[in-house]
Parts: C-alpha cells; sequence; structure tokens
C-alpha cells in the first residue's frame, strides 16, 4: 500500500486478470485428447491467497470471484462453486492478515495448507449434500498437496512479478519505492 | 489525517465487507441453480462459452500446431520401422479389400432377393475440435460447430473411424462432445459375432469398461463393438473398438478412435424417431383439395 500509484495498482491487477485467463488457456489447450491421468495443483487459487498476504490491494474481492467465475464456466466444473470456495478462501485470509504478515514463512505455509484442506472439504460437502458428482478422494488428496507444494514457487514468482513481499509491509517509516 | 485515513478505511471497509457478502450469495446461489436446474444453467454456460472460446482460436492455433510438430518430429526417429510396418499392413489390407468387395457383392445380391429395405444412409457434418476439457476430471471437447450447423444434442460424434462421443450442450456456433471416456458417459453397445448386449461406461481411462454383459463365456478379447442403438439415442452400428481383457480382468474397450490425434470430428445427423405432423400426407399421391378437406374434416 505504500507508494502504490493508481497506475501501479491498475497494472497489478491487470497483471494477475492476465495471468488467470493464460491458466485457462493453458488447460483449454487440445494438445491430446487421451486421458492421460495428469494433475494440476491449482496455481491460481495459490497466486490469489499469496497476494492477499503480500499486497490486499492488487486482488479486490470482485477481481477473484469474477476470474473463478470465468474458469469455473470455461473449464466445465460445477458452476459458481470453484467460485464461491476461492472467495470464501481468500477473504478468511485478509480479513485474518495481520497474523499472516507477522507469521515467518512456514507457518505462513501451514497455515496455507490448513485452510487449503478446509477449503477443499467445504467443497466436497458442498457437492456431496447436493449429490452431485464429485472427485475421487485419491485424486482430491494428490491436488491438495501438489497445490501446498507448489506454494514456495507461486509466492518466489509472484514477488518477482508483481514487486510484492511481507518485508515491506511491517516496517513502520515509509520506504523509498524502487524505482 | 491518521484518524481520516483511517476512516476512510474502515469506511471503504465495510462497503467491500457487504460486496464480499452479496457476490458470495449470488455465486452459492449460482451453484444451486446448477444443481436443481441444470440444463438451463449448462445452456448459460453453453452461451458464453460461445461467445469467448472461437474468438480463443488465433491463440490456441499456434500452441496446438507447436505440439504437433514436436510430435511429428519425434515420430521422424522411427521412420524406418514405420515405413517397413505400414508396407506389410498394406498388403494384409489388400487382401481384406478383396474380401470385403466380395462380400459386398455377396451381400448386395442376397439382400435383392430377399428384398429387405435398409436404413437411409447417414450423413455427418465435419467440424474442428477448438479446445478439450481443460480437467481431468472431464473428458470432453468443444468443436465449432453448433445450433446454426443444425447440430442436436445427443448426435453421435466420430472421428474418421471409430465413435468419439455425444453431443451434450450446444451453442450457436460451437457444442461440447462428451467422450466415451467421461465417467458421465454410458452407450448401450453390441458386441458383435455372439450378439451379447452391454453398456460401454468410461471411467477416465482410455478404455472404457464394458458393464452389464449377460454371459461372460460368449465373449472373448477382440471381438467387436459397436453401438447398438438402443434407447433411440445414437443410430446403431457404428464401430466404437474392440473388446479387450483389463489388467483388473474386466471387459473394457479398445477404442477405434484415435485420441492422440482428434482435430476433426464427424457429427453424425440422426433422427430416431422423425416425428410425423401430417399423417394424411405420409401416404399415396397428393389428394385434390376438395377431397383433401372431406378427409380432413
Amino acid at each position: 500500500m505504500n507508494g502504490d500509484t493508481p497506475l501501479r495498482i491498475a497494472g497489478n491487477r491487470l497483471l494477475y486478470f492476465a495471468l488467470g485467463v493464460f491458466g485457462i488457456f493453458v488447460l483449454l489447450v487440445p494438445i491430446s485428447m487421451v486421458p492421460n491421468g495428469m494433475i494440476w495443483p491449482q496455481v491460481m487459487l495459490m497466486v490469489s491467497m499469496a497476494l492477499v498476504i503480500r499486497n490486499p490491494v492488487y486482488v479486490p474481492f470482485w477481481l477473484i470471484g469474477f476470474l473463478f467465475l470465468i474458469s469455473d464456466i470455461l473449464l466445465a466444473h460445477p458452476m459458481g462453486l470453484g467460485a464461491f470456495i476461492a472467495l470464501l478462501a481468500c477473504e478468511f485470509l485478509r480479513r485474518n492478515r495481520p497474523a499472516f504478515v507477522e507469521m515467518l514463512f512456514f507457518g505462513e505455509w501451514f497455515s496455507i495448507g490448513l485452510i487449503l484442506l478446509a477449503a477443499g472439504l467445504l467443497s466436497r460437502f458442498l457437492l456431496v449434500v447436493t449429490f452431485a458428482e464429485t472427485t475421487p478422494w485419491w485424486a482430491f488428496m494428490v491436488q491438495l498437496s501438489l497445490s501446498i507444494l507448489v506454494y514456495p514457487l507461486v509466492v518466489g514468482a509472484i514477488s518477482v512479478m508483481f514487486k510484492v513481499s511481507k518485508v515491506q509491509e511491517t516496517i513502520s517509516h515509509p520506504v523509498r519505492r524502487p524505482t | 489525517m491518521a484518524t481520516q485515513n483511517n476512516d476512510d478505511v474502515n469506511f471503504t471497509g465495510s462497503l467491500a465487507r457487504i460486496g464480499v457478502a452479496i457476490f458470495l450469495v449470488v455465486l452459492l446461489a449460482l451453484f444451486l441453480l446448477w444443481r436443481i436446474d441444470n440444463p438451463r444453467a449448462e445452456r448459460i454456460r453453453m452461451a458464453l462459452i460461445d461467445r469467448v472460446v472461437p474468438n480463443m482460436e488465433w491463440a490456441m492455433v499456434p500452441v496446438s500446431k507447436a505440439s504437433q510438430m514436436v510430435k511429428d518430429f519425434q515420430s521422424y526417429d522411427r521412420i524406418y520401422s514405420q515405413n517397413q510396418e505400414l508396407r506389410r499392413e498394406l498388403q494384409r489390407m489388400k487382401a481384406w479389400r478383396e474380401a470385403a468387395l466380395q462380400l459386398e457383392q455377396e451381400n448386395a445380391r442376397l439382400l435383392d432377393l430377399n428384398k429387405v429395405k435398409l436404413n437411409a444412409k447417414l450423413s455427418f457434418i465435419s467440424g474442428k475440435v477448438l479446445t478439450d476439457s481443460g480437467s481431468h476430471f472431464r473428458q470432453s471437447a468443444i468443436i465449432n460447430l453448433g445450433r446454426l450447423d443444425g447440430v442436436i444434442e445427443g448426435w453421435a460424434a466420430m472421428d474418421g473411424l471409430g465413435l468419439v462421443g455425444r453431443i451434450a450442450g450446444v451453442g450457436d456456433g460451437s457444442s461440447r462432445v462428451l467422450f466415451v471416456t467421461d465417467t458421465t458417459s454410458n452407450i448401450p453397445v453390441l458386441i458383435k459375432p455372439s450378439n451379447q448386449r452391454a453398456i460401454l461406461a468410461g471411467d477416465n481411462s482410455a478404455a472404457p469398461t464394458l458393464l452389464f454383459i449377460e454371459s461372460f463365456q460368449q465373449i472373448k478379447p477382440g471381438d467387436r463393438i459397436v453401438t447398438s442403438g438402443d434407447g433411440g439415442v445414437f443410430p446403431a452400428d457404428l464401430l466404437v473398438g474392440q473388446v479387450t481383457l483389463g489388467t483388473d480382468s474386466q471387459f473394457r474397450a479398445q477404442l477405434a478412435a484415435d485420441f492422440r490425434r482428434l482435430e476433426f470430428l464427424r457429427v453424425i445427423r440422426y433422427s430416431p424417431n422423425a416425428p410425423i405432423n401430417q399423417p394424411e400426407r405420409l401416404i399415396g399421391p397428393v389428394l385434390p383439395d376438395t377431397f383433401a378437406s372431406e378427409v380432413g374434416e
């Protein structure tokens, strides 16, 4: 928030959105139609969570909701459910943001893992309650662990791409913006 | 100034809080709509896909072409052995072609003797695959044929040889093909020499399972599988593949369609029971006006 010009905010929001659209695009490219059993981590959810902790201005709630709604629709997921879960998880983080900013990285990683597990269980619960088809348990666990494993990489990547870090926030005196 | 700032933050904060709450409720409502009125929700989804996906094609083409080039390049590696293999196969095929021609002639003669009325030949439209489903748990693709091309939900989609799936969801200019490998796909089939009926059920693997087989003794790996046409969704006698015995000792179908190179699909035009709206015009010559009106009353 320190030294964020409106232009920079808009640029980074656009970057976040473009990243999401690119992710959907990569998943949709028809390279092979053979069922190959490849399970992808939920990269975009991890990006959103890491950004909410680091600089929540870049990921307003409407942008998260909109992006995940698009991905739900285009990727033939249960409509609205993925967006609901993602928005819920991110807004939970936003409410409790100070605690996460103070945490060391391993603590943050662990908490993110727990939140992700809770979010995944809630999503499965909603599917079961409404008698919808769910993915098998093993696939759920594989995706969950992959997502958690990929989190440090995501944090590294977004700190370069969005030029965000947690340290800037905790310093009380204004920090000179890198030029 | 600090307090003013704080107030400002609180004000926008509470606004955002309301916004989040509304957004969450809307999303949950959307999910419930999807569960309760699934066809309508899927129509909305298809309409949106119809807007978006055809516009993405320009970006898709370079990527998919590049991946094809990589695959082709890999196949240059074994070009000699492939060539030899193809020659041998061609030789065998020539023999089969001869046999097929003779059988066709014999079949035609026999049909003529029996005065059998055959079904009309099926016609088809070809379309291009735009995207795949983008998810491990869903086996489907979007093709560039839609309502404007006359595509109707439920029609069968094939590649050059075998059954690929059926149309599930039609937009104006695009539609979704649900593959036979998807877990929600269940298709009645016939296993050929023994005429055993079975259900071809996808399970997210490359070889769908064959369920509800009556007598396992009459089936052996290598038998041909064709659609049975039961249920009136698919035409009968579309080639599906061959029976194989999986490692879990379950009968599975080795699909005739080549899912690795699925660029174009044929959508089979088929209307199982054409609606008869004007029975008086069904048989016989067109009646003169006066007579027709009498009959009508």
